[in-house]
């Protein structure tokens, strides 16, 4: 028997990475740890799959880890410089992102509460939550393409995590939606390599 | 129902299989055939009976979208090989032809499919298979619209999938049928639900606040493929935001999905008198159209039918105003409407399928906007909403003038002669073809057939 609080400790790790991928400056860090975050997330649904012997759970862990951790991050690392000093993201106050972070954290667990008692409580679910609003957070905060695509990473580990919070949805349907995020991912990093920060037109405005 | 079951996948791999285009010379005429035949099967669905067959779902809406999404995926693949002509064999054209035929496919598959997940998969992938047909002139400005739309649609689209989570929670199933003849308790989870697929696939479709890919993305896209975004593209977003509210179907869902419809058009009514930029105009153009568009939907009845002449009216007019809009900028070299001047002189043909097409999409008598927008308001008046009404209608004339007076104005302004390059025939062509469908619309109504 697996102790809820070993599962538990893994969902408080998948936030932590999520603050940490806020803070990170280095982006070959950043994209190691959203591969973490992801590596995280499918070893709490094997473990949950293996526990309830439901082989749809295992199936989804396994592709999570071979199409979000290893290929994704391959993908993205393929794209970035191999000086990290080159890739580094400069943003700025730190300690005002970080301040927001928790804000939005403590926001997002208590909006948790409030919203989705109705369905009972859940810590996967209420982890998901968090990770949702941190992964919009880090799209709306960056200017860097790179950190912009981890923070829609983190979104849809988010859909996960609040899918198996909520209900599980069907594993043609959690399949389905790997490989549409990888796809988007191929096609992004076309346009990531031309120019890794999103830039302001003239004619882009109004 | 298995004839009508092969049908719909024949519909559906035609376009996959003009993926193969690619690795040939003739990758045009290869392009151009498989479409056109998408088409005829097209048709041929859409003189089957409305239910489900197999995995697909046809009815009284769908069967429309899927019309508009043949007819401008055949148009703007003619129309993209004149505009691109200059590019001749060259590899970027052959992968965005190849491209077109994927977007074709996703925008089919999302309309005809059973199943709300699986619908979701389908509109995420038509962001997956359109951003590189932005990108094919590879401007520092393309990349960055392209990459807007990305990030911007896929994060509202993740909102949208939380929300069918939350629905296959409480109904069980994902299946169309099943979820739009099932009734449920109000709750707050339902609540939820439904303003969550409003916002999430409101992000594809147009609606404000998370509309903001929208202009950038239409403004840099090849004008084809503005006109396959425009005319079909997010029509299909606000029919999964149909099928969303009519399964939740709570008043308060419906008041704010009419609070969304009434807010997007005050804005596009702020911002449109601004505009500078041609195709920009014809984008905040389409928001406001997408908006009554998902007014009719929740109002329903006569409103229902006046959302589906708008749906048609709407994408083949826009259609038409997107590509007069590409040939004027081949012609004029610039997207400032300002710099373009004199064109009833300098460009005749463009000088009445852009105003036609403009009066069309603005809702001007005859054509099938002002008919359906006709229908919405009268609906919205019996059912005890004169206000918004009122507001509304006030709102559709600064519109209106505000979009008319700057076309009006590139097409009757006096300049000295410039002597802007000829549009090839073929550009011409289809740019009338499409500005002459979109008059039809009101004329079929008339006589019954519609």
């Amino acid at each position: 028997m697996i102790s809820q609080e070993l599962l538990d400790l893994i969902i408080a790790a998948i936030i932590l990475s999520a603050i940490w991928a806020q803070l990170g400056t280095f982006m070959s860090h950043k994209v190691r740890i959203v591969s973490i975050q992801s590596i995280l997330l499918s070893l709490y649904i094997i473990v949950i799959g293996i526990w309830g012997a439901d082989i749809e759970l295992v199936t989804l862990g396994i592709l999570i880890i071979i199409l979000r951790a290893f290929l994704t991050s391959a993908l993205l690392n393929s794209k970035l410089s191999p000086d990290q000093f080159v890739s580094r993201e400069r943003f700025g106050d730190a300690s005002l992102l970080s301040v927001v972070s928790i804000i939005i954290l403590i926001f997002s667990f208590l909006a948790y509460r409030i919203l989705f008692t109705p369905l009972g409580y859940e810590t996967i679910g209420d982890g998901g939550f968090a990770l949702l609003f941190q992964g919009l957070f880090l799209i709306g905060s960056r200017k860097s393409k790179f950190s912009q695509f981890l923070g829609y990473i983190e979104e849809e580990n988010a859909i996960v995590m609040l899918g198996l919070g909520i209900i599980s949805m069907p594993l043609v349907i959690e399949v389905s939606v790997l490989l549409d995020v990888l796809a988007l991912l191929i096609v992004s990093t076309v346009i990531i390599s031309d120019r890794p920060e999103t830039q302001v037109f003239e004619e882009m405005m109004g | 129902m298995i004839y009508g079951t092969y049908l719909m996948i024949i519909m559906l791999a035609i376009p996959v299989i003009s993926v193969v285009s690619y690795f040939f010379r003739h990758f045009r005429e290869i392009s151009m055939g498989l479409a056109l035949t998408t088409l005829f099967f097209t048709l041929l669905v859409f003189m089957l009976n409305s239910g489900t067959y197999s995995y697909f779902y046809l009815n009284n809406i769908n069967r429309y979208i899927l019309i508009c999404v043949s007819s401008i995926y055949v148009f703007s693949v003619i129309y993209g090989t004149g505009y691109h002509r200059k590019l001749g064999e060259s590899k970027h054209l052959r992968m965005h032809m190849s491209m077109m035929g994927l977007f074709a496919f996703t925008m089919l598959f999302s309309v005809i499919i059973n199943n709300l997940g699986l619908m979701w998969i389908g509109i995420e992938g038509t962001t997956a298979s359109s951003a590189l047909l932005i990108i094919i002139e590879g401007e520092p400005a393309d990349m960055e619209a392209a990459w807007r739309y990305i990030i911007i649609v896929s994060a509202g689209l993740s909102i949208a999938l939380f929300s069918i989570i939350l629905i296959y929670r409480v109904f069980g199933t994902l299946e169309i049928t099943v979820l739009l003849s099932s009734s449920s308790q109000p709750s707050q989870i339902l609540v939820l639900a439904a303003l969550l697929g409003i916002i999430g696939f409101g992000t594809k479709g147009g609606i404000f606040p998370m509309h903001s890919w929208l202009p950038d993305a239409h403004g840099r896209a090849p004008s084809e493929i503005s006109a396959m975004f425009s005319a079909v593209l997010l029509p299909i977003a606000i029919y999964a935001i149909y099928i969303i509210i009519k399964t939740i179907n709570i008043t308060l869902i419906y008041e704010a999905a009419t609070l969304f419809s009434v807010i997007t058009i005050l804005f596009v009514a702020l911002v449109m008198a601004s505009q500078r930029d041609i195709k920009r105009m014809f984008a905040y153009s389409t928001m406001e159209n997408m908006a009554l568009i998902l007014l009719g939907f929740v109002l329903g009845n006569m409103a229902l039918f006046g959302s589906i002449l708008i749906i048609m009216t709407h994408a083949f007019a826009k259609a038409g105003a997107f590509y007069s809009s590409g040939n004027l900028i081949e012609s004029y070299r610039t997207r400032n409407m300002i710099s373009i001047q004199n064109v009833l002189g300098e460009q005749r043909p463009m000088a009445y399928t852009l105003t036609l097409s403009t009066l069309a999409v603005s809702g001007a008598p005859p054509f099938g906007t002002f008919l359906g927008e006709f229908f919405i308001f009268s609906s919205l008046y019996s059912q005890g909403m004169g206000i918004i009404m009122a507001i509304l209608v006030i709102l559709l004339v600064i519109i209106f003038l505000s979009i008319n007076y700057k076309v009006l104005k590139m097409v009757f302004s006096n300049a000295p002669p410039a002597s802007t390059p000829k549009i090839s025939a073929q550009q011409i062509f289809i740019t009338g073809a499409t500005v002459a469908i979109s008059g039809i619309f009101a004329f079929l109504f008339m006589v019954g057939i519609l």
